[in-house]
């Protein structure tokens, strides 16, 4: 009992003096200000090692990383970041900046993946699901129901329907594009074997895209433009949507 | 039978191969057999000789007590060591060749054969070697008597894998030939090239012929490198066997293809010397027709032309050094309209028989004020004819940007090569291909207009256009914007693809209730019967509650009424309407139940007038009970 309550104590003291994300975001803004970017680049990846993200915290952690010279995680907060607002100008600049500076490969995205990346994920997928079931149901409710189809039944279907397979598309790069992970250090080497004396074929500057093949224990089999591929180890390369 | 006469025979064999086997006793000379092994058949040829067998002893070494080593002459003096011997095989005749071989016995590697000692009259040709099990190499040379006599080849030493070597004297008898004997022909070869003169950096074909005699015949050249002549002397890696006209008679010859370049003008003589292998037939030249494949190193007759200087008169411009006959092809422009400061490129293909590979392409004027120019680049093409091995094309692409928009076409291109056979040099300028020039979109500079340091500065940056905006970094985020749980997108979330199950779980619904409500329209009975059970089932329950109250007068009332109600959809009238006589003729297949029914019946009529008859309502509800599942069950 008396250890029951001694935990209970503890679990309301840690809830009370938890700090919200927006205080994290508040506290890593004022040390930015502050040119301590040690300390903004440690507050917003704790926010992102509680599982909370937005786009600001992500941008901002982008630019705090770039400042403490980490390119790879700078340019992997800009993507997630770009993922979850593809329209702000600000985060595509960054990213723009990162690779010219570091003089990184372009990744090619194929049509779909491109057109995948005009919404963000979950705007495709919200359109999706009212284009396909509005349009079923507005299609059969009527006659469900017992009323009479009106011609705007007939349209509405039509346009609902017609959004959901403009969406095919998007899902399907969307689906692709959570294959797209960044080297997270300079000179990633991408290993013959995915064991740890695997002779290195090559390797990747940080903050360099590709694209996860396979995986095997610790090891990711990733391709890069050019055809560069080879094993790496996870600690070595993150993907943008981490999916697990 | 059969079976007693094998088992004879390989005892036979076997006693045979055990005496072959057993060693000798003692390593001295061991007389020769009184009864040699025959000689192998030979045809009857009157006009030679049969050759005297030569004497011969058989020499035991101690190390090697299998191996018989076959001494050369025993009346001659024996130098060697015990573990080498050389011998002529038989007699030899002038002109023809006989066998020498130099055998030498040990477990060491025996690669440079031995240097026979010169011995005037004989030509010694070496023709492999052979190594054999236990040691044993056999080095073979093809010996050709140039006179008949008596020749001693004397005792030499030998040094081979770091040993000393004596290989013992040898001698050969050698008989004049026969009457009507035709003499040894060894290979016939020799350098084929056009019969004309040529001219300094012109480009040969030639070929070098190993042509058959009746007693050799090439079968493949190894290796051919040039022995004198200024020239250079290119070698085709294939050879093939052609046919070739010797004094009107068809030989069979093989031919290396070869290139033959000049260097020098004057006489020249191109010598060669090339390993060929070669079979000898019937060396012996008894007929005992067997034939010898040997490695010969022979030296090709050379070949003698005469090399002229290229005229240094009639010289073209833009000749750089075609020789031989060529034809230009159309020019190709890469576009017909090109904007003033964007390359186009122009390709010429030279088409021919002569020496391509060294001919570089002809250059533009570097000061052609409407066109700037660059290094062409050059292809290379050979079709491998076999009927023209020179045959090749050469493709030159220039690369122009035009500096004017008045240039109408691109520049002549001076260009000329000499033909040897014509002996004068043939002109093929590359005329001007028309080009329309536009003004460039760009912007460029005003070339020439400052005066000044600082304002050419100016002029260069401005016609450099403006700088591209270099990306740089961004400002923070003000604002964090919406929170999310993680980055994975919906689509792979669980509860997403749940949700997608949702509509078509209300989908369903809806359907089913709007398939039912259908039914029962079209099945008005059904509704009639639940409501019917319905009554019923509420009727027995008011009986089952007067009955347990001893109301006679309301277990009758309802025991009626959960009648009626219940023979109701068995009817189409009402309940209320049905009589007894109806409801006895529903129930006329049971007799309890009719019974039961008219009981009830009747009671409720009799109370209804005042007659109380003597109705037990609890030992009427089983009964009544009954009533109500028969008539629930017709229903």
């Amino acid at each position: 009992m008396k250890s029951f309550l001694q935990l209970l104590l503890v679990f309301i003291c840690s809830t009370a003096f938890a700090e919200t994300p927006d205080e994290r975001f508040e506290k890593a803004t004022t040390a930015m200000s502050d040119g301590d970017y040690g300390e903004a680049a440690y507050q917003l990846r704790e926010l992102v090692s509680e599982g909370k993200y937005s786009h600001g915290s992500l941008h901002n952690l982008g630019i705090a990383e770039w400042k403490v010279v980490r390119p790879g995680h700078a340019i992997l907060a800009w993507e997630r970041a770009n993922m979850l607002n593809p329209h702000n100008a600000n985060t595509a600049a960054n990213l723009a900046f990162a690779r010219k500076k570091g003089e990184l490969q372009t990744p090619v995205l194929s049509w779909y993946e491109s057109y995948s990346a005009w919404l963000a994920p979950d705007v495709w997928l919200i359109a999706a699901s009212v284009g396909l079931w509005g349009g079923v149901f507005l299609l059969t409710l009527p006659r469900l129901l017992g009323m009479r189809r009106a011609d705007w039944h007939q349209g509405a279907a039509a346009i609902l329907l017609a959004a959901f397979l403009l969406t095919i598309p998007a899902l399907f790069g969307l689906s692709r594009r959570g294959s797209l992970g960044v080297a997270l250090e300079d000179s990633t080497g991408l290993r013959l074997t995915p064991t740890r004396d695997g002779e290195e074929l090559v390797t990747l500057p940080a903050g360099e895209l590709a694209r996860v093949e396979k995986e095997r224990g610790n090891y990711l089999y990733v391709r890069a433009e050019g055809d560069r591929a080879g094993w790496v180890r996870r600690e070595e390369f993150q993907r943008i949507w981490a999916l697990k | 039978m059969r079976f007693h006469a094998s088992l004879v025979s390989l005892a036979c064999m076997f006693a045979a191969v055990v005496s072959a086997q057993q060693p000798p006793a003692a390593s001295d000379p061991v007389p020769v057999p009184q009864n040699p092994p025959p000689a192998p058949p030979v045809l009857p040829q009157p006009a030679v000789p049969a050759r005297p067998a030569p004497p011969f002893t058989l020499q035991v070494d101690p190390k090697f007590p299998n191996i018989q080593i076959q001494r050369g002459d025993p009346d001659l003096p024996q130098t060697g060591n015990g573990g080498a011997s050389a011998s002529f095989d038989g007699t030899g005749r002038v002109g023809r060749p006989v066998e020498f071989r130099v055998t030498v016995m040990g477990a060491i590697r025996l690669i440079e054969p031995p240097q026979i000692p010169e011995v005037e009259g004989l030509t010694f040709q070496s023709a492999g070697r052979s190594i054999m099990g236990n040691g044993i190499t056999v080095h073979r040379f093809i010996v050709i008597p140039s006179r008949p006599g008596t020749f001693i080849v004397p005792s030499f030493e030998y040094v081979a894998g770091g040993r000393n070597i004596t290989i013992p004297q040898s001698r050969l008898e050698v008989a004049e030939a026969q009457p009507g004997e035709a003499r040894y022909q060894p290979l016939a070869s020799m350098i084929e090239m056009p019969k004309r003169d040529f001219y300094v950096g012109e480009t040969i074909a030639a070929r070098i012929l190993f042509i058959e005699t009746p007693d050799e015949s090439p079968t493949y050249i190894q290796n051919v490198s040039k022995t004198s002549g200024s020239v250079v002397f290119r070698v085709e890696n294939m050879h093939r066997s052609v046919e070739v006209d010797i004094n009107g008679t068809k030989r069979r010859a093989i031919a290396k293809p070869v290139q033959i370049t000049p260097m020098k003008d004057g006489e020249t003589e191109v010598g060669c010397q090339v390993i060929v292998h070669v079979q000898k037939r019937d060396i012996s030249g008894l007929g005992r027709g067997f034939a010898m494949q040997v490695q010969s190193t022979i030296d090709v007759p050379p070949a003698r032309f005469r090399v002229l200087a290229l005229p240094k008169d009639g010289r073209l411009p833009g000749f750089t050094g075609a020789i031989g006959e060529f034809a230009l092809s159309a020019p190709k422009l890469s576009g017909t309209e090109v904007e003033m400061g964007e390359p186009i490129t122009l390709a010429i293909s030279l088409t021919g028989e002569g020496n391509l590979t060294g001919v570089s392409a002809p250059e533009l004027p570097a000061d052609n004020p409407d066109w700037q120019t660059f290094k062409p680049t050059t292809d290379f093409a050979s079709p491998n004819d076999e009927a023209a091995p020179l045959l090749a094309t050469k493709t030159f692409t220039y690369t122009l940007i035009p500096k004017r928009v008045t240039a109408r076409g691109t520049p002549a291109i001076p260009f000329s090569y000499f033909d040897p056979v014509k002996a004068k040099f043939v002109d093929i300028t590359i005329p001007p291909q028309p080009v329309k020039v536009t003004p460039s979109t760009e912007p460029i500079a005003a070339a020439g207009t400052a005066s000044t340091p600082a304002e050419k500065a100016k002029e260069v940056e401005e016609a450099a256009g403006p700088k591209p905006i270099e990306p740089a970094l961004t400002g923070l985020a003000e604002s964090p914007g919406l929170w999310r749980p993680g980055l994975r997108p919906a689509l792979w979330s669980q509860g997403f693809l749940a949700a997608q199950i949702a509509p078509l779980l209300v989908l369903g619904g809806l359907w089913a209730w709007r398939k039912r409500r259908e039914h029962l329209a079209a099945n008005p009975q059904i509704i009639r019967r639940r409501k019917a059970r319905a009554a019923a089932r509420v009727a027995l329950g008011d009986a089952r509650s007067a009955a347990r109250r001893g109301d006679q007068d309301a277990f009758l009332a309802a025991s009626t009424l959960a009648i009626r109600e219940a023979a109701a959809p068995l009817d189409s009238t009402q309940a209320t309407s049905l009589t007894q006589e109806e409801i006895l003729r529903i129930l006329r297949d049971d007799e309890r139940a009719s019974q039961t029914a008219k009981s009830i019946f009747e009671s409720a009529e009799a109370h209804r007038y005042g007659v109380n008859g003597a109705v037990k309502p609890d030992k009427l509800m089983p009964d009544l009970e009954h009533t109500l599942a028969r008539l629930t069950a017709k229903a």
